[in-house]
């Protein structure tokens, strides 16, 4: 099941929703969902903010945000697809919590939330095309 | 809740902000607002999360910057009624060590 969607910032409810009811047809705990949820939004989030935001060059009929969802054994997987450049959040180095915490920052938070909130994630990029953000999690 | 309800009351010196649906990317900027106005009549700050649904690292920032102002000016920023699923967040970002989080609204008073 596929969700097309503008990639503004409007958007993000509807993609919680979206995955959230899917989520929880697979049987997924509240605990669990809250993880999926958050970790969808900042996938998506990031994209709009980082992606869409900052490259003017990309045509306004590709701020656009594609978010499949399918079961997989034991669990579900999540894609969020754009049409921008290449950016793999897979290779960002997890933030030192500490020093976040001490030094009142929260840049790179939401790539960290998409890695410990998902049990397996990967990145694939098409030349031409854009990224997409493989999530999966298990019941 | 797919949007953000946020009221804001004073109560003598202590500034009482409730939150309500969701702190996303797109509703970060009135959050960011509200905290802003509050800041500016005090360093004594109570958030009542309890009717708040979810919220995104975009809100978690928002918050730590006002939480850099009021620490500034010698005040607090203190967060009732967090429900388990946000404290979730909190915990696994490392925010529950710099937030002081209580039960209760009255707590909070007693608190700061």
């Amino acid at each position: 099941m596929t969700l097309r969607i503008a990639g503004v910032t409007d958007s993000l409810s509807r993609i919680r929703e979206f995955v959230l009811s899917f989520a929880k047809e697979q049987g997924f705990s509240d605990d669990k969902l809250g993880e999926i949820e958050m970790a969808v939004d900042e996938a998506a989030t990031n994209v709009i903010r980082h992606s869409y935001a900052e490259d003017p060059e990309i045509p306004d009929n590709n701020r656009v945000l594609e978010i499949e969802v399918k079961g997989i054994e034991k669990g579900m997987e999540v894609a969020v697809s754009d049409f921008g450049k290449a950016f793999n959040p897979v290779g960002v180095p997890l933030p030192d919590l500490e020093k976040h915490a001490t030094s009142l920052k929260t840049h790179g938070l939401g790539i960290f939330s998409m890695k410990v909130f998902m049990d397996e994630m990967a990145h694939e990029f098409v030349p031409g095309i854009g990224n997409k953000i493989i999530m999966r999690k298990f019941l | 809740m797919a949007g953000v309800e946020i009221s804001i009351k004073m109560d003598g010196q202590i500034g009482i902000i409730a939150v309500a649906g969701s702190v996303d990317a797109h509703t970060v900027g009135d959050f960011d607002k509200k905290l802003k106005e509050v800041l500016a009549k005090t360093k004594s700050i109570i958030i009542d999360v309890a009717a708040l649904e979810y919220i995104a690292t975009a809100g978690l920032g928002a918050l730590m910057a006002s939480f850099n102002e009021v620490k500034k000016g010698g005040g607090n920023i203190i967060l009732a009624g967090m429900s388990d699923k946000v404290k979730k967040v909190f915990d696994t970002m490392g925010f529950s060590k710099v937030f002081k989080i209580v039960g209760s609204v009255p707590e909070a008073k007693s608190a700061l």
